[in-house]
């Protein structure tokens, strides 16, 4: 299976691409920014999975804005959206609203980051 | 009780409430009676109700420098100077109506009764309690005026009075109850106010803390699984799980600058868990806690999802 994973911390991508590669053996293409993710477009919207952190930083584009990025390519996979805020954050509520994406709240627990892919969680 | 101004306010609002309402009677005094003055003189010339109303004017003059010059009187100095100036009015008005009825001239009593009853109960400052006294009083004077000075037989009115002064009274006193009421609600409202905006700024930095340690934990979380299913810790995982401490740590610190903001009562020197979440608790009506997590790791699902 292949992942996109975008989050502003590059110690959580890491992590996350390493955990899906040896333990699901996903194929995992991380990205630190909205930037990052259109620069490796073509691979990206090859994915089955894309895990999205909602806010990626003062003045800088989101999560919320890389998900209308890969709606409006005609992303056919499954969007997941992982936050460090609470359900009040404007951009939770945003996430939330949007349609056919699930939003997580880190710390999210191993298990459920596998169950993700199908992969086992034991 | 609330009704009759047992409830306290700030002091500082109550004194320049207070303040406000002696500088408007004291301009009204001081306008008022030299209007009347140049009014009457060349009717009825310099009598003792000239000299009256010119004391009086001349009170509320030394009243409004008074004021002037020390802007941040106490509530009950200045609730003072008002009653200072309005209870004047009581002999005034007699000795104007008794002069008034001695002349033989038609006039039509309690006008300024009637006048300063309403004024009264728009301005008065301090208890409502007392302020509905000055105006009983005022409607007292009116009554023993009418009786004493006859005045129903002299100006040949029907009897309508002194009852219409006496309902101006009491609609004047409803004024007056009504506005302690309002203050009553009004001071509530500020403070329930100030307590929601209090309580939002907590629940913001209670937000931001818990963000601040959301990423470190998340990668806590998956670097401590992967060494459990026998990953070995390489350099890499040691250099993301001190990243993780290192993030924490800064948080701590962060919140460290807080410190002395916290204030700690005998009996009060630990915080368990237990007792926070009963503390939050106590802010549910203002349901600060919608955002913190129902289930570990799961925030909430989209229409979609």
């Amino acid at each position: 299976m292949k992942v996109a994973v975008l989050d502003d911390s590059g110690d959580l991508v890491e992590l996350i691409c390493l955990l899906l590669s040896t333990t699901a053996e996903a194929d995992c293409i991380g990205a630190e920014s909205v930037e990052g993710l259109k620069a490796r477009a073509k691979e990206v919207l090859a994915t089955e999975l894309a895990v999205l952190d909602v806010n990626l930083g003062a003045g800088v584009p989101s999560g919320i804005d890389a998900y209308t990025w890969l709606v409006e390519q005609g992303y056919t996979g499954r969007i997941v959206f992982l936050t460090g805020h609470g359900a009040t954050h404007p951009l939770v509520r945003e996430a939330m609203a949007l349609g056919g994406v699930e939003v997580l709240e880190k710390p999210v627990e191993v298990e459920e980051i596998l169950a993700l892919v199908g992969s086992p969680t034991s | 009780m609330s009704l009759l101004g047992l409830e306290r306010g700030s002091p500082d609002e109550e004194a320049e409430v207070a303040w406000r309402s002696v500088l408007v009677v004291a301009v009204l005094v001081i306008v008022g009676q030299l209007l009347f003055t140049a009014v009457t003189m060349p009717l009825f010339g310099f009598t003792d109700v000239t000299i009256a109303r010119l004391a009086h004017a001349g009170l509320g003059f030394l009243v409004l420098v008074a004021i002037l010059v020390r802007r941040s009187a106490p509530k009950g100095s200045l609730v003072a100077a008002f009653y200072v100036l309005a209870l004047p009015l009581v002999p005034f008005l007699w000795m104007r109506d008794a002069e008034l009825a001695a002349s033989g001239l038609p006039f039509a009593p309690f006008v300024a009764h009637k006048l300063a009853i309403i004024g009264l109960a728009v301005v008065v400052p301090g208890p409502p309690l007392l302020g509905i006294g000055l105006i009983a009083v005022f409607v007292a004077i009116a009554v023993l005026e009418w009786v004493v000075l006859d005045l129903g037989t002299l100006q040949g009115l029907p009897v309508l009075e002194p009852w219409v002064t006496v309902i101006y009274g009491l609609v004047a006193m409803g004024i007056v109850a009504y506005r302690g009421h309002h203050r009553v609600v009004a001071r509530r409202y500020a403070k329930v106010t100030a307590e929601a905006t209090a309580f939002a700024e907590l629940a913001r930095f209670l937000l931001a803390i818990r963000d601040m340690s959301s990423t470190p934990l998340q990668n806590l979380e998956i670097d401590t699984a992967l060494l459990e299913r026998n990953h070995p810790p390489t350099p890499a995982a040691v250099r993301r799980m001190r990243n993780a401490v290192k993030q924490l740590r800064e948080m701590r610190a962060f919140l460290a600058q807080y410190d002395h903001l916290a204030t700690w009562g005998r009996g009060r020197e630990s915080l368990d868990p237990e007792e926070l979440q009963s503390w939050l608790e106590q802010l549910e009506p203002l349901d600060i806690r919608r955002g913190l997590p129902r289930e570990r790791g799961r925030a909430n699902t989209g229409p979609g999802g």
